[in-house]
């Protein structure tokens, strides 16, 4: 098999393609003992980089598994999942001393039992009661005997938000937290961590003001494809679909998408197959075809997830002060000083260049990290064309 | 609907979106067992075949190859009302037993039912999800075939399941062998798009799009071709090409629409436009209130917006209108123009929008406006717009313009309205103008009224058009009045005109002529002041209305010749070439005048009117009685010559040579006269007057002759029944040829001239009676005497005659009796006292001479008519003698006359002594 035109859904085996560096990085970091925090924007493919870490996991002998927890919204629910995954590794779960497994999973039924017979829910269940204290011991033990492992945590950001959100939702979220550190440096445990999610975890605990909790994860950013490897990825991918991409064809996309993550790549693909076939049979796509099928995807993109994000993340204030900038910098494919979103600053907030300085350092950092900016020796740019023309189409035009 | 079809239709039908359906074919194709799926979402509005393409690939992975790895599943219509996740894999569950069932396979289908009969005991909903899904897991691994969920309305689905259970799908989908989904949603579905909750990205989003000009041809043609339809084959031509692009352009090329207004547009709309329009609207309407509920309220807001706009509309309006946020209004614009519902026109600042499919544009302005524009049919203009070019809507609105008097229909004018407005220039604004006109007299004048009427927009109507309606309507009004004017025979008639006038007035006060109109109703009625003041106010608003000047005149003509003879001069000091008042002043002249005033008057009246060669003859007239005869005289020949030898001229001029006793310079005159004007009639026909006159028959003969053929070359009837009735009374009166007098009296009544033929069936009756001893004939002629009241006295007294030649005489006597006395004391006038006096001869002549005297002594008439009785005492004494010696001087003359005349009618062959 190879590579397939994927657009949206994590992607694996063949289909996943072009991280080996990314992947031997994230090895190296891991044997050595460290617990990975995957940031990156949406759509960069975190899941599919995780899972895939979780499939090589096994060929290297250790125990892995995956959990998504986006349907969670307590910390009970985490460890149900959690225990669950444990027990899928039917590999060493039957090795394991009777007692623990059976013990976490009654002690886990009794709670939940509680829980379903509490009328609203799960949040007045206090996870620092004995119960819960003891299935956190049990648990603690289970992981012991696991030896050398991997657990990827996706989307608990989602599970976190949703936590936040209800009664006592600050205290909870935060003690939850802590807990999940201190399991991390549990004693005799081998187990690495990796978390991932939609939502940046470090986003989410600088919001909450409990970054300290986060603070033994080490940040694996994930970026797009160099040049080279999104070249090569182009011709597989034509290949294996049928359309002949010259050269040129190939750089021409990478020009145009500027960021060339491998969704965006499958995006303006996507409409380039359509074009071309529209022709006929045989057909190549030519340079002016990607200019056709970029002015499409930007028409037809889900890209505004971007500018709603922001309404998601930030207060209102900050929301509108990073769409300012993000307005400013649309119209000027080269970017911007930073000095010059510092003075858009003041003019649009009236306040003393000092604390526009602040602001724009905090509000910066943040779209950087969020993929919307890059910035090369002080000047800040849109990440990607695509973005940066729905943005202006969407916002300007 | 393509639910409706059979497999084999489905595949037969599907036409346009095959690229997309092999995509999708190829996707799923290409899934590896155990894999992470593909989904796909289509997104389109109704009608854009997203359930026909649904459709499409459920009949392709039941066919094999696929059908070996996949089990396409597919909810009905009705299970769409999911508000929980077990639900959801419950109804994938009974489909995938559906299935089962329908492929033959009854023992798992049964024992599937079972399993999901059993499931539902469960009552925690977490566990029946979990449990479901499980089964749906475990069935399709064993049957080794993956599910290929086929959604439709995917947007409803997630909208109802809430956050939680959306997770839980999103989550399920991702996983590694988790069946496929297709699914299929007229909007992107906001609550999905949320950052955090990523439904979304899971999915390979296809838009369906409209179809462009070129597609729409070609699904036509297959469609066409497909259903064996010739005829609408033969209207895909390249001459239909117009009808086809406003199609496109009604459409939006939504497939669904297309397919529906196709055959009604193609062939043109019939001449009742307005009412395939609104069966057409009505038609829609399902498929538009549902396309237009489904979206987000706020997109409805801005559909709303837009729609009621109908020209492209900026952002700035939209945002005034919709009172949303920039970004707000952004975001939905986006998500509009994506899903095809609008289109954007130009860039940056300039940007507009429209609706897409302008015939939803048309529906929604008729459902949705608001009461005026629902009034005054918007919609029906807009569609107008789009309909027809602007050629056709220029020749539509001129045949509407012809006709807009002819239309009693208030829809119809209310459609002419619609019409004037989609041609927004002169010709429209003409239109509009003469509809309102029509309208206001419909409702005469009253603007509330006209408010409520189909189309009207009050606003339009401005007081000038009300001022140009009424003084248009004050017009026509007077026009109403003239043609029963001067008809008129009862005094409720009168009335009703005198109505008119004054509604004319009211509507137009400085309506002169209707102001003498009623000056003239009100003069026959006899209310001469209020009339003097209507004539007065007529010249005030226009001194150049003559007949206003006229009605005064006649009011003093007779009781103050000072005063009429100052206004006859005022008048004319307005307009010196007032024909009618010179006429008029002419003739006061000569009633009222001295000699020396007439001169005046009528060389005044020729020297300012030369052309009107009477005015000459008037002035001769005048210069002959003043004995001024030579001047006379050149002045008649000066008429005559002017005239072109005109008859009324030269009649004129006989007039005065024959009272000047000039006979011999008569002749010469008609010669002249006959020679230079061949086609007068009336020249002819004064020649052999004067040849009778003369004696000179035969001559005469051949000059009455002439007349009639001057008649026929005129072709007028009157002309030719006059002149053989004269040449008849010729032959019976003086050359007794009556075998030919009848024949030409005959010739006369056929020709046909109802005025005239009164008196030939009179003069054929006594021929006949007297002369050609035909009583019977005589009889069958006083038969066919027309009843009319003008002439029924007459034909009442001819009864007389009859009974003479019936020889009753009791009859006789009574009848002679009750004509006397119905005279009374008046005089006989010219043609009755030809009838009398050839009736009473024939009763002397018959031996009833001394019943008449005595009958004359019992009504008083031997006093009254005492000429007449004393000529008939000598008749009946036939002694011209008695009347010379016995009857008295002041009496006698007129008595010889008379005699003479009856004697000579009774004698006809002989001359009298």
């Amino acid at each position: 098999m190879a590579v397939r035109n994927r657009i949206g859904s994590p992607v694996e085996g063949d289909d996943f393609f072009g991280r080996e560096i990314e992947l031997a990085t994230a090895w190296d970091l891991l044997d050595a003992e460290n617990h990975l925090l995957i940031s990156a924007p949406r759509r960069v493919g975190k899941t599919s980089l995780v899972r895939r870490l979780v499939k090589d996991a096994g060929k290297r002998g250790w125990k892995a598994l995956f959990v998504n927890v986006e349907d969670e919204d307590a910390e009970i629910g985490f460890v149900r999942q959690l225990v669950e995954g444990l027990k899928e590794q039917k590999n060493w779960i039957g090795k394991v001393k009777d007692g623990t497994v059976k013990t976490v999973t009654n002690l886990l039924q009794s709670i939940e039992l509680e829980v379903k017979a509490d009328d609203v829910g799960s949040i007045k269940i206090n996870w620092n009661q004995t119960k819960a204290t003891d299935l956190k011991v049990q648990l603690a033990e289970l992981l012991r005997q696991m030896g050398n492992g991997l657990i990827v945590i996706d989307e608990l950001p989602v599970m976190l938000t949703r936590m936040a959100n209800a009664e006592n939702g600050k205290k909870r979220t935060e003690s939850f937290l802590h807990w999940l550190r201190a399991f991390r440096q549990l004693p005799g445990v081998q187990v690495r961590w990796v978390f991932c999610g939609s939502i940046g975890l470090d986003s989410f605990t600088e919001r909450m003001g409990v970054v300290k909790t986060i603070n033994d994860l080490y940040d694996f950013p994930l970026g797009a494809y160099n040049p080279d490897i999104a070249d090569l990825f182009l011709e597989e991918l034509g290949k294996a679909e049928q359309i002949r991409l010259s050269p040129d064809v190939r750089q021409e996309i990478i020009r145009q998408v500027g960021w060339p993550l491998p969704y965006y790549l499958q995006v303006i693909f996507s409409k380039l197959k359509i074009i071309t076939r529209s022709k006929g049979a045989h057909q190549a796509a030519t340079v002016a075809d990607v200019t056709t099928a970029f002015t499409q995807a930007a028409k037809y993109s889900k890209l505004n997830t971007w500018l709603e994000r922001l309404d998601e993340q930030l207060s209102l204030d900050e929301a509108r002060l990073a769409k300012g900038v993000l307005d400013m910098l649309c119209r000027q494919e080269k970017g911007r000083k930073r000095t010059h979103i510092e003075q858009h600053l003041v003019a649009s907030l009236h306040i003393p260049i000092d604390a526009a300085r602040d602001s724009a350092a905090k509000l910066l950092k943040m779209l950087e990290r969020d993929g919307y900016l890059m910035t090369d020796v002080g000047i800040y740019a849109f990440r990607s064309p695509l973005l940066r023309i729905y943005w202006f189409n969407s916002r300007i035009q | 609907m393509p639910q409706r079809l059979s497999d084999d239709e489905v595949e037969r039908l599907f036409i346009m979106r095959g690229e997309l359906f092999q995509t999708i074919i190829d996707s799923i194709r290409s899934e590896e067992a155990g894999g992470i799926p593909q989904h796909h979402l289509l997104i389109g509005q109704r009608g854009m075949g997203k359930t026909t393409l649904l459709k499409r690939l459920d009949v392709e992975l039941k066919k094999k190859p696929l059908q070996q790895s996949f089990i396409p599943l597919s909810f009905p219509e009705e299970q769409y009302n999911i508000d929980r996740l077990s639900k959801f894999w419950l109804n994938s569950l009974d489909a995938v037993a559906d299935t089962l069932q329908a492929e033959g396979d009854e023992q798992r289908a049964f024992a599937l039912d079972a399993d999901i009969a059993a499931l539902a005991t469960i009552k925690n909903e977490q566990e029946l999800s979990q449990k479901a899904y499980d089964t749906l897991w475990s069935v399709t691994q064993s049957l080794n075939r993956r599910p290929v969920l086929l959604l439709d309305n995917l947007n409803l689905i997630f909208d109802r399941l809430g956050e939680m259970a959306q997770s839980k799908l999103r989550k399920l989908i991702n996983e590694p062998g988790a069946p496929i989904i297709i699914g299929a949603s007229p909007e992107t579905f906001d609550e999905n798009l949320r950052y955090d909750a990523p439904f979304y990205d899971a999915f390979a989003v296809h838009y369906l799009e409209k179809l462009s000009f070129r597609q729409m041809l070609a699904m036509l043609r297959h469609l066409s071709e497909l259903t064996d339809q010739t005829k609408l084959l033969g209207q895909l031509s390249a001459e239909n090409r117009p009808r086809l692009e406003t199609l496109h352009a009604l459409t939006g090329g939504n497939i669904r629409t297309v397919v529906i207004l196709f055959s009604l547009i193609a062939q043109g709309l019939s001449s009742d436009v307005f009412q395939d329009l609104e069966a057409l609207i009505d038609q829609m309407t399902p498929l538009y209130k549902s396309r237009f509920e489904e979206l987000a309220p706020q997109a409805q807001v801005v559909v709303d917006s837009v729609a009621l706009n109908w020209n492209p509309c900026n952002l700035e309006t939209l945002r005034e209108r919709t009172s949303l946020e920039n970004n707000q209004l952004s975001v939905q614009l986006d998500r509009l123009s994506k899903s095809g519902w609008i289109t954007r026109l130009g860039k940056r600042k300039a940007v507009r929008y429209e609706i897409n499919e302008r015939f939803f544009n048309v529906w929604y302005l008729m459902r949705r406006a608001v009461r005026r524009q629902r009034q005054e049919m918007v919609w029906l203009t807009r569609f107008m717009q789009v309909f027809f070019t602007r050629p056709e809507l220029t020749q539509h609105a001129r045949d509407f313009m012809r006709s807009v008097y002819d239309r009693e229909n208030e829809h119809e004018l209310g459609y002419g309205l619609a019409l004037s407005r989609a041609l927004p220039n002169q010709i429209g604004a003409k239109l509009k103008a003469r509809i309102y006109h029509h309208l206001l007299r419909k409702v005469e004048g009253d603007l509330t009224q006209l408010e409520d009427m189909p189309g009207v927009n009050i606003d339009e109507v401005d007081q000038a058009m009300v001022e140009t309606y009424k003084v248009e309507e004050s017009v026509r009004l007077i026009k109403e009045v003239d043609e029963i004017y001067y008809h008129y025979k009862t005094t409720e008639e009168l009335t009703t005109v005198e109505k008119l006038c004054r509604r004319a007035i009211e509507l137009n006060s400085n309506n002169d002529e209707a102001w003498v109109k009623l000056g003239d109703i009100l003069n026959v009625s006899d209310k001469l002041i209020e009339a003097q003041e209507c004539y007065e106010r007529a010249i005030e608003l226009n001194n150049q209305n003559e007949w206003a000047w006229i009605g005064i005149i006649f009011i003093d003509w007779d009781s103050n010749p000072e005063k009429t003879t100052i206004l006859f001069e005022k008048a004319l000091s307005y307009n010196s070439k007032f024909s009618e008042i010179w006429d008029l002043y002419t003739e006061f002249s000569f009633e009222k005048l001295t000699k020396e005033q007439q001169v005046s008057v009528c060389k005044r009246a020729y020297i300012a009117l030369p052309e009107k060669t009477l005015f000459g003859t008037d002035f001769a007239d005048a210069l002959a009685s003043s004995g001024r005869l030579e001047e006379a005289d050149e002045m008649y020949w000066n008429a005559i010559r002017t005239s072109g030898f005109n008859s009324t001229e030269v009649i004129r001029y006989r007039h005065f040579l024959i009272e000047q006793r000039r006979y011999d310079d008569v002749e010469p005159l008609f010669v002249t006269a006959t020679q230079k004007n061949k086609k007068d009639s009336s020249l002819y026909e004064s020649y052999a007057h004067f040849l009778t006159s003369f004696e000179r028959y035969q001559e005469a003969e051949k000059m009455y002759k002439k007349a009639v053929n001057a008649g026929r070359r005129g072709k007028s009837a009157w002309k030719i029944s006059h002149n053989l009735h004269y040449l008849g009374r010729l032959y019976d009166h003086h050359m007794h040829h009556y075998i030919l007098a009848e024949q030409v009296y005959r010739e006369s009544i056929a020709a046909d001239d109802d005025s005239v033929s009164y008196y030939v069936k009179t003069d054929l009756l006594f021929l006949l009676g007297n002369r050609l001893d035909k009583i019977e004939e005589a009889k069958a002629v006083w038969e066919t005497i027309s009843d009319e009241s003008y002439y029924e006295k007459g034909k009442k007294f001819l009864r007389v005659v009859l009974s003479i030649w019936e020889k009753d005489k009791t009859t006789f006597k009574q009848l002679i009796h009750e004509a006397l006395a119905e005279k009374g004391d008046q005089q006989l006038d010219h043609m009755d006292a030809d009838d009398w006096q050839q009736t009473l001869a024939t009763a002397v002549r018959m031996g009833y001479g001394e019943v008449v005297l005595a009958t004359f002594r019992d009504t008083g008439h031997h006093l009254i008519w005492r000429p007449f009785y004393e000529a008939i005492k000598a008749l009946a004494l036939n002694s011209e003698e008695y009347l010379k010696t016995e009857v008295a001087a002041e009496v006698r003359d007129i008595a010889l006359k008379i005699f003479t005349s009856m004697w000579k009618y009774n004698n006809p062959n002989e001359s009298s002594e």
